[in-house]
């Protein structure tokens, strides 16, 4: 395989415990300092890594969020990429999944395009699992999601989906988006020397005036179709059911519970 | 209090694995409830067990008869403090660390003193003491003495308690409050009649030992449930660092390992914590990985033994600075870039923090379990401060009386306050052998000047170090509390052999 050119998506997420529900508002309220990389997109860094590892290349990295979201970069930096871009205007603001896939899609084509792009499956927050898809849609190039395995050797590129059940062998072709899932690879925890090193790289900031489409209608809350009209838990109703029954008849009134709570959920 | 019942099965064993029996159990939602309780076991003669969270390893919270009485109900906030730009949480002592921490965190920020609240976070102040198991109750961590692996910097839990309502064996509620009730020369005498007698010197089994200027709350953390129990705490919150860098070294040694980890003592530039593991430890969190859900997210370890570093600060040029300095003196003493890992985002640390805790809990299972394939009843280990003892020293005793005990186990310790843990993983057969070890590490750290701990804190399996170094004296200092008559039986000599 010649050598590759990789973008990999990464979203500044809320860390555990970073993020709670406005009860009245219905809105996510964020803590700056609780942020982190969505892990996911760290898996599909990960796969960058590897892939540039047995082809060489070179892999940029592109986040959309505010300007703290430029931490996530700075760990992309960390684990291998040469090149970082935040997406900062507060045009993109209030992005669903379509007005976002559309404005990273605008970001890759200013880099110059790539071979591969890679994205996390899903995201902790958003967790709509569709970004992958209608960005590559955006971009009109084929994608490959939910991979849990990536085959690297010396003239080829699989990456194994999965598919409820099933696995599928997709070999690649580029250009091409692929959506990462946890299983694809742990990983690495950069050196001291690395990270010391990310932390001095300069990440470029794009805002709209940046992009070769600057139509304003196009981006953030105006252009996205979603309206997210309440947040709320849903309410669990569990009612427990003690079995005590001194005769050890126990474990066939816990049997005839279950094939009833089992119907009960067909029904 | 009601019976207990088979219901009650959890409350009989921590994470000792000790396992006990109760006759009683109580869960009281208030002091008023509790010193209630404690008064109607006193009159009826009854023993009592407190428990917190029971994530002890020292089977300080299993019954052996008696009454259970749990706070586990006792796990209210009840409010923020501010005064002469020091700020202090107040909460029930039955409340989980890590619940007394989001509350700090959360940012919603719906508390009662709002404003306080938005100062606090404004001036970052926080819990900054750091002991791994965050389910622990604030009242359990008090009375276990308990640490974390920043406690050089931060201080133990005790020194970051301002205050204690604290309810005497008989039922009567004294309230402690930080410079307010002091030992003096001949001991302290508090206004409700109480008065503790001072001792000479040091004791080397508590972390208590009433010596003039000691403040009574000092006296009552680390006392494990034997002089009464902590109804109330209050919190002093310090500034938290801006700033946290993890780094963890990895050597092809322990012998390596430890090398590095006593320059970097010396070095100390801006140091929080550090602790080391031996090739038995690293090979344990790796294997681990297949186990635990807090290390899955770890790629494999690059070699085989371990030193973690933690610096914290404001100033995130000087910490860079700091970085390189360490990563210069790993590279002089032939580290390779590669046996690095590093990170700064609170995710990253969360990870590297896992490793202790993750250890501890994998000791726990194996010590149960796996580790030599042979059931074991409950935990052993050693837990040592090694005083004027250097670390090179006390690292080298502890590896060489494992090795030579041929007992499996591991050896890990933070290097910069000299405390190494030695965790055991006997067969039956080698519990006696086990003990023994215990017995001759201990022997040496109360002769370099430290104090013997046994798992954070003293408990009934530490019974067999008590008969070998208690100090009558210190019997003394417990009498005024329960006239004479143990208040709790997980005082370690009463408990059953
Ligand atoms: C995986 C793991 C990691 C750990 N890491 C650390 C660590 O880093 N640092 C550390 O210090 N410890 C550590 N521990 C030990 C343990 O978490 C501490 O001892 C903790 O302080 C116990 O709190 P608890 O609420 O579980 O108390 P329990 O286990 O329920 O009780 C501990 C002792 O305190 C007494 N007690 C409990 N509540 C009160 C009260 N309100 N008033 C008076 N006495 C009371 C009990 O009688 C008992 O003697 C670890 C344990 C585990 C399992």
């Amino acid at each position: 395989m010649k050598p590759i050119k990789i973008v990999a998506c990464v979203k500044q997420v809320p860390s555990e415990g970073g993020a709670s529900m406005d009860p009245e508002k219905g809105l996510l309220i964020r803590a700056a300092s609780l942020s982190a990389a969505n892990p996911l997109d760290v898996c599909a860094l990960e796969v960058a890594a590897r892939i540039l590892d047995a082809f060489g290349g070179e892999l940029a990295a592109l986040s959309m969020g505010p300007s703290s979201a430029s931490s996530v970069l700075t760990q992309a930096f960390a684990m291998g990429a040469v090149r970082a871009v935040l997406l900062c205007d507060p045009a993109f603001a209030g992005s669903d999944v379509y007005a976002t896939s559309f404005t990273l899609a605008q970001g890759i084509k200013k880099l110059g395009g790539a071979d591969l792009i890679l994205c996390g499956q899903q995201t902790t927050d958003g967790d709509t699992a569709q970004t992958p898809f209608a960005l590559a849609a955006h971009l009109g190039i084929p994608s490959v999601g939910w991979v849990k395995r990536v085959e690297i050797s010396t003239d080829s590129l699989i990456f194994v989906q999965e598919l409820s059940g099933a696995s599928a062998a997709v070999f690649a072709k580029f250009p091409m988006v692929a959506a990462i899932g946890r299983e694809a690879a742990i990983p690495r925890m950069p050196s001291l020397k690395a990270q010391l090193e990310a932390k001095r790289k300069t990440i470029e900031t794009w805002g709209l005036e940046d992009l070769n489409c600057r139509d304003k209608s196009l981006y953030g809350l105006v252009a996205s179709p979603t309206r997210v009209k309440r947040v709320y838990a849903p309410s669990m109703e569990k009612k427990a059911e003690i079995v005590r029954d001194p005769a050890g008849a126990c474990a066939e009134i816990i049997a005839g519970l279950i094939v009833k709570s089992r119907d009960a959920r067909r029904e | 209090m009601k019976l207990c019942t088979d219901m009650n099965e959890s409350w009989l064993s921590d994470e000792s694995r000790l396992k006990g029996r109760a006759d009683w159990v109580a869960t009281p939602s208030s002091p008023l409830e509790m010193a209630k309780e404690i008064k109607e076991a006193h009159e009826r003669g009854l023993s009592v067990s407190i428990q917190g969270a029971r994530t002890g390893l020292a089977g300080g919270s299993v019954p052996f008869g008696g009454l259970a009485l749990s706070t586990g109900r006792m796990n209210a906030i009840l409010g923020l403090e501010a005064g002469n730009a020091s700020f202090f949480l107040k909460a029930q002592s039955g409340i989980p660390l890590k619940d007394a921490k989001q509350f700090l965190m959360r940012p919603c920020g719906l508390g009662k003193n709002l404003q306080v609240l938005e100062a606090v976070r404004e001036n970052h102040m926080g819990f900054a003491p750091n002991p791994s198991e965050k389910t622990a109750t604030l009242g359990g961590l008090f009375a276990s003495g308990a640490r974390g692996l920043n406690s050089i910097s931060c201080g133990s839990m005790s020194d970051n308690v301002s205050g204690v309502t604290w309810i005497l064996p008989d039922g009567r509620q004294i309230s402690a409050v930080r410079g307010e009730h002091v030992f003096g020369a001949d001991g302290l005498k508090l206004p409700n009649g109480l008065s503790i007698p001072r001792v000479n010197g040091k004791d080397p089994l508590f972390s208590q030992f009433p010596a003039p200027g000691m403040d009574l709350i000092d006296f009552l953390a680390g006392s494990e449930g034997r002089l009464g129990v902590a109804a109330e705490i209050t919190l002093r919150l310090q500034k938290i660092p801006d700033i946290t860098w993890s780094a963890a070294y990895f050597f092809p040694s322990s012998d390596e390992a430890l090398a590095f980890a006593a320059e970097l003592r010396r070095w100390r530039g801006m140091l929080h914590a550090c602790e080391i593991m031996d090739e038995a430890a690293v090979r344990i969190l790796d294997e681990g990985r297949l186990r635990l859900p807090s290390l899955a997210a770890l790629p494999p370890f690059p070699n085989a033994a371990a030193v973690y570093a933690e610096i914290a600060g404001d100033d995130s040029d000087a910490l860079e600075e700091a970085l390189f300095e360490q990563l210069e003196l790993f590279s002089r003493m032939g580290g390779r870039e590669e046996d690095t890992w590093a990170g700064s985002a609170p995710n990253e640390i969360e990870k590297f923090q896992s490793l202790h805790h993750s250890l501890m809990e994998l000791g726990n299972t194996l010590s149960v379990s796996g580790g030599t394939g042979e059931a074991q009843v409950c935990r052993i280990s050693s837990d040592n401060f090694y005083g004027s003892a250097s670390v090179e020293k006390a690292w080298k005793i502890c590896r060489l009386n494992l090795k030579e005990s041929g007992i499996k186990g591991f050896v890990h310790g933070s290097v910069l306050d000299g405390r190494f843990s030695v965790c055991l993983l006997p067969t039956l057969n080698q519990l006696s052998g086990a003990e023994e070890f215990r017995i001759i590490l201990a022997r040496f750290a109360l002769e370099s000047g430290g104090a013997a701990c046994s798992d954070y804190g003293v408990g009934k399996v530490n019974r067999k170090l008590a008969k070998n170094f208690l100090r009558p004296e210190m019997e003394e200092c417990f009498k005024p509390f329960d006239k004479g008559r143990r208040m709790s039986n997980s005082f370690f000599l009463e408990a059953p052999e």
